[in-house]
């Protein structure tokens, strides 16, 4: 009779594919009529399988993980609001200073550097999928990520074209295009993420702040800001950008 | 018996696949409800976000890893899944849940105790693999890891400085000596 332990090597053996043809047959037999070995077989393929989702969790289970993150973001947004700052405060201080403080928004030498300090940060990352599609899209990420936007760009446009429902897509086209100083163009692709329910909705308003922000448009800056939520991952940016634009 | 698959099952295919269509179809159906039976049952919109998450993934896990196939609707098992993970951890914070529990469980079938159940079951076996790997031996430990990441065997032994004859004959010892611990594991409880 076989030991438990020889059960449990042959087991193993079969299932990582360590047997000589001959000898696989032979145990397919014996396990076809040995209940005791299939209840092992059926074991060793649960353990298999929860140790491989433990211990090499793959990139599509974190972007799955990442894609929830974003979506409670916004569909589970804390009661607390954000603190919206209306421009109409500064009306109390009378209509000189506030005509000067219009006209250094306007001016507002700082912006440029405001915009460096803020923008999104975060790399852009496509799940591959192994079809050709996604490789003109994987160049525009690491064009992206290597913060060659200028090169970013005509991929971007090309995946946009195709498809301007892909929000991942949409997103990262209107961050280059802020990018590369056409804030103008990249106002109306995140304006339009904006209006949907995509997972980068409020990313994009964040966004289209920032494009503002770029063209120096300070007033419409800080009413994009107020709309991203404090479940965001970009709000707690938003909000010390509108501190500063103040 | 082998039970009919649901028309469901797509919701579990689309979260495997990482759909954003059929994920945001999820969260339209179901987030709202959740949020307000955690809100009412002492918790906030925070905690709801925690467990929505964590159901959604424990879902995703055995949909990917174990071929989950739902034989009843999704939506009341998710919601299951989120109110028991939920009522366990007031268990844990000792806060009485408002909810009656069995009038508001009524409506749902066999099928949805059962795989919820399952999921349960499937997290407790997790807890016993994972303790028995941590008694291995640490080259065990090094092959197991290496096998899982699916890599070509023969760069993993190159990797590991072994020969790839060593590798296979030493991956089943390894993987055979982890069910043993397993076993023994499953005896002493």
């Amino acid at each position: 009779m076989i030991s438990n332990e020889d059960k449990l090597l042959k087991v193993a053996r079969y299932l990582e594919g360590d047997m000589e043809p001959e000898e696989q047959i032979g145990f397919e037999q014996t396990l076809a009529a040995d209940e005791e070995l299939q209840k092992l077989v059926a074991d060793y393929r649960d353990l298999h399988q929860t140790l491989k989702m433990h211990l090499a969790p793959s990139q599509s289970d974190q972007e799955v993980n990442e894609k929830l993150r974003n979506l409670n973001d916004q569909y589970f947004k804390s009661r607390k609001t954000a603190r919206i700052i209306p421009f109409v405060q500064y009306l109390k201080w009378g209509s000189a200073a506030a005509v000067l403080i219009i006209g250094l928004f306007v001016w507002a030498p700082w912006n440029a550097d405001l915009y460096e300090k803020y923008a999104v940060k975060k790399e852009m990352s496509v799940a591959e999928r192994g079809d050709g599609n996604d490789n003109e899209l994987q160049k525009a990420a690491e064009f992206y990520n290597q913060k060659n936007f200028t090169a970013a760009v005509t991929l971007l446009k090309k995946e946009y074209q195709k498809d301007s429902g892909n929000a991942l897509v949409a997103y990262y086209y209107g961050l280059t295009l802020t990018e590369i100083n056409k804030p103008g163009e990249a106002i109306p692709v995140l304006e339009k993420l904006y209006a949907g329910e995509s997972v980068f909705k409020y990313d994009a308003a964040y966004g289209i702040a920032l494009s503002h922000l770029k063209q120096g448009n300070t007033l419409s800056a800080i009413t994009w800001l107020s709309k991203v939520p404090e479940s965001n991952g970009n709000y707690a940016k938003a909000q010390e950008l509108i501190q500063k634009l103040k | 018996m082998v039970k009919k698959t649901h028309a469901d099952q797509r919701y579990i295919i689309g979260l495997v696949n990482n759909d954003t269509a059929v994920i945001n179809e999820i969260y339209t159906r179901c987030a709202g409800k959740i949020k307000s039976w955690i809100v009412f049952n002492n918790g906030t919109a925070d905690d709801a976000a925690d467990v929505f998450q964590e159901a959604l993934m424990d879902v995703y896990r055995q949909g990917k890893y174990k071929s989950l196939e739902l034989s009843c609707p999704f939506e009341p098992f998710l919601l299951l899944i989120c109110k028991r993970k939920w009522l366990n951890e007031i268990k844990k914070k000792s806060i009485l849940p408002v909810t009656n529990q069995e009038e508001d469980l009524l409506h749902i079938g066999e099928d949805t105790f059962a795989h919820a159940d399952e999921l349960e079951n499937q997290a407790q076996q997790s807890k016993i693999f994972l303790e028995a790997f941590g008694k291995l031996g640490e080259r065990c430990k090094e092959i197991i890891t290496w096998s899982m990441k699916g890599e070509a065997q023969e760069k993993v032994a190159e990797a590991l400085g072994v020969t790839y004859g060593y590798l296979r004959k030493k991956k089943s010892e390894c993987m055979a000596s982890l069910m043993k611990m397993v076993q023994l594991i499953k005896i002493a409880e």
